[in-house]
């Protein structure tokens, strides 16, 4: 169990990974600054996700081509 | 103190917290099916709402009878109490999930039903419904909700609406796999998940309804489907209202915003906080995405390489709609399907099955709704290894310092490397254990790899192994192997731990 407890201590030491992020506006932020906010989030997500997509499928057809 | 609390000796007081705990989450579960309820009702199914009524009935009776050796007050946890909880309540929420399932007559036994229930609640998406095209609209609510919920995590659901900030509660939390606090609070926390998670499911329907109307779905068709299909992509589930899955929609718009939504539930819960709380950057500093783009890119070169050479597909918009969509549904673990399940074993050629199987092995990253080994260990297994490198190719007195980024820069010490190969292990042999299982059973070697794969990795893509005919045996073998995938062997290994200690006494 020594390894198990070893994780559950990693875990331990993560805990304040996101303390820093994100505190003001969950808990001082207007709900127009909040929907303003993820709104600006979920379109900086889905631009992430598509050029995830598109620039991992342009590599694909890439070496497609090329070999 | 109650008469029934004084009489139980010291060693059976350690159980009031698990029980209390395991009370109060098997009580909101059953309250949670209320959404089928009234969906049964509004579509005119009294038969299924009875069904869903029972279940209610039995969870709302079980949690209560748990709640009874506490009286109702708020317990403090160990950690192994905390991890019992977790283990206790998904195996309490599969059996009472799979009661309207068995008696709506659509599974074959309660076994498949809980099968599919622990399916859902793991997002893994394998089904053994029959007739799943004719499922009545309650029991698909249900399947949805399940899977929904299962991402998102039960035991966060309770968190956020049920339990009061305790002492005990982030030890639940991360039995259930999430190890990253978004904010101080763990109640926050789990209320940040449920934020993230209903502002998708609210664009992710609209979208899918709006691309279902435009394919000919009637407008109430077509939202169901989009809150349906959403629910599952969002938690990189798989399940899908009709048995053709997502190749039933025959639709490039509905793939393309099916593989953006599971991509994005793919990504790790620190990490859309961060994104929303702008912090734009980090969506490409993380280490977790960073990996991500680097294994799938690698992975989905190799596999439509071997796609293209062997003419599988004949255009580049089928190996993309085929093949590509379900090299990223693998690799985050979704399980959405456009291909029949034949086609994997019996059409892709050796180099793209081995490279779809370490997609589902892979898996999405960690503190998501996605299964498998998880971006942040490939990442710091790597890193790892480069540090290693780094430090031969040192002068011997050199101080090798190597960071990884996850919300802040991490100074990479072996700890974090050793954790990370640890799990990363077990997947590894508990994948060759459920591969063995299924090859035993004179399955053939390519699909019971690819299967196994699946299960331990929660993804639900099928070789065609997962079936109602497939032996008992293997059927109780899978729902150990998601189980345990979903759990990350810590919560499940320290409920046997206590099994084994009682069992001894």
């Amino acid at each position: 169990m020594r390894f198990f407890r070893d994780e559950m201590g990693d875990c331990e030491s993560m805990r304040d990974l996101g303390d820093m992020i994100a505190r003001k506006d969950y808990e001082h932020g207007s709900v127009r600054e909040g929907a303003r906010s993820a709104a600006i989030g979920v379109a900086v997500e889905v631009a992430g996700a598509g050029i995830l997509i598109l620039v991992g499928l342009g590599l694909a057809f890439l070496a497609i081509n090329m070999v | 103190m109650n008469l029934a609390h004084m009489a139980l000796s010291r060693k059976m007081k350690r159980l009031i917290p698990v029980c209390h705990y395991s009370g109060k989450i098997i009580l909101l579960f059953a309250g949670t099916m209320i959404v089928p309820l009234v969906t049964s009702l509004a579509a005119g199914e009294p038969g299924t709402a009875l069904d869903f009524l029972t279940a209610i009935g039995t969870g709302a009776a079980v949690g209560l009878v748990l709640l009874l050796p506490s009286g109702g007050q708020e317990q403090d946890l160990t950690w192994s109490q905390g991890m019992v909880v977790v283990a206790l309540s998904w195996l309490g929420s599969m059996m009472l999930g799979a009661i309207p399932y068995y008696l709506s007559g659509y599974w074959r036994s309660y076994l498949d039903a809980m099968f599919d229930v622990m399916s859902g609640l793991t997002t893994t998406g394998l089904t053994l419904v029959l007739d799943l095209d004719h499922v009545p609209y309650g029991i698909n609510m249900w399947r949805h909700l399940v899977t929904w919920l299962g991402g998102q995590g039960i035991v966060v659901l309770a968190l956020s609406f049920f339990i009061r900030s305790i002492p005990g509660a982030f030890k639940m939390y991360v039995g259930e796999g999430k190890d990253e606090r978004l904010l101080p609070n763990v109640v926050s926390t789990a209320k940040a998940i449920w934020y993230v998670s209903v502002v998708y499911l609210a664009l992710g329907t609209i979208i899918l309804w709006i691309v279902g109307l435009h394919i000919g779905l009637p407008a109430g068709r077509a939202f169901l489907h989009g809150l349906w299909v959403l629910m599952a992509a969002w938690s990189t589930g798989g399940f899908a209202p009709q048995s053709q899955n997502i190749l039933y929609y025959h639709s490039l718009a509905y793939e393309v915003a099916t593989v953006v939504f599971f991509v994005i539930g793919s990504f790790n819960f620190n990490l859309h906080w961060a994104i929303w709380s702008g912090n734009r950057r980090e969506i490409y500093r993380n280490l977790e995405t960073v990996t991500f783009a680097v294994t799938s890119t690698v992975i989905s070169m190799c596999a439509l390489w071997e796609l293209s050479k062997l003419g599988v597909y004949g255009d580049a918009v089928s190996l993309f709609r085929r093949g590509y969509y379900s090299i990223i549904s693998a690799h985050t673990t979704t399980g959405f399907m456009t291909t029949y399940a034949r086609q994997f074993a019996l059409e892709w050629g050796p180099l793209a099955l081995v490279a779809i199987t370490l997609a589902m092995l892979f898996g999405g990253s960690a503190s998501s709704t996605a299964g498998g080994f998880k971006a942040m260990r490939i990442g710091t297994a790597f890193r790892g290894v480069v540090q290693e490198v780094r430090r031969l190719l040192s002068p011997e007195r050199a101080v090798v310092v190597e960071r990884i980024h996850l919300g802040r820069d991490i100074v990479l010490e072996d700890r974090h490397v050793r954790a990370a190969l640890t799990i990363i292990t077990l997947y590894v042999l508990a994948w060759f254990i459920i591969f063995g299982v299924t090859a035993a059973y004179g399955y053939d070697l390519a699909s019971s790899m690819f299967e196994a794969a699946s299960v331990i990795g929660n993804v639900g893509l099928s070789a065609g192994v997962t079936s109602p005919a497939m032996p008992d045996l293997l059927k109780v073998v899978y729902i150990l192997g998601m189980w345990v995938g979903r759990l990350e062997f810590m919560a499940v290994f320290v409920f046997l731990g206590h099994i084994l200690r009682i069992a001894r006494r």
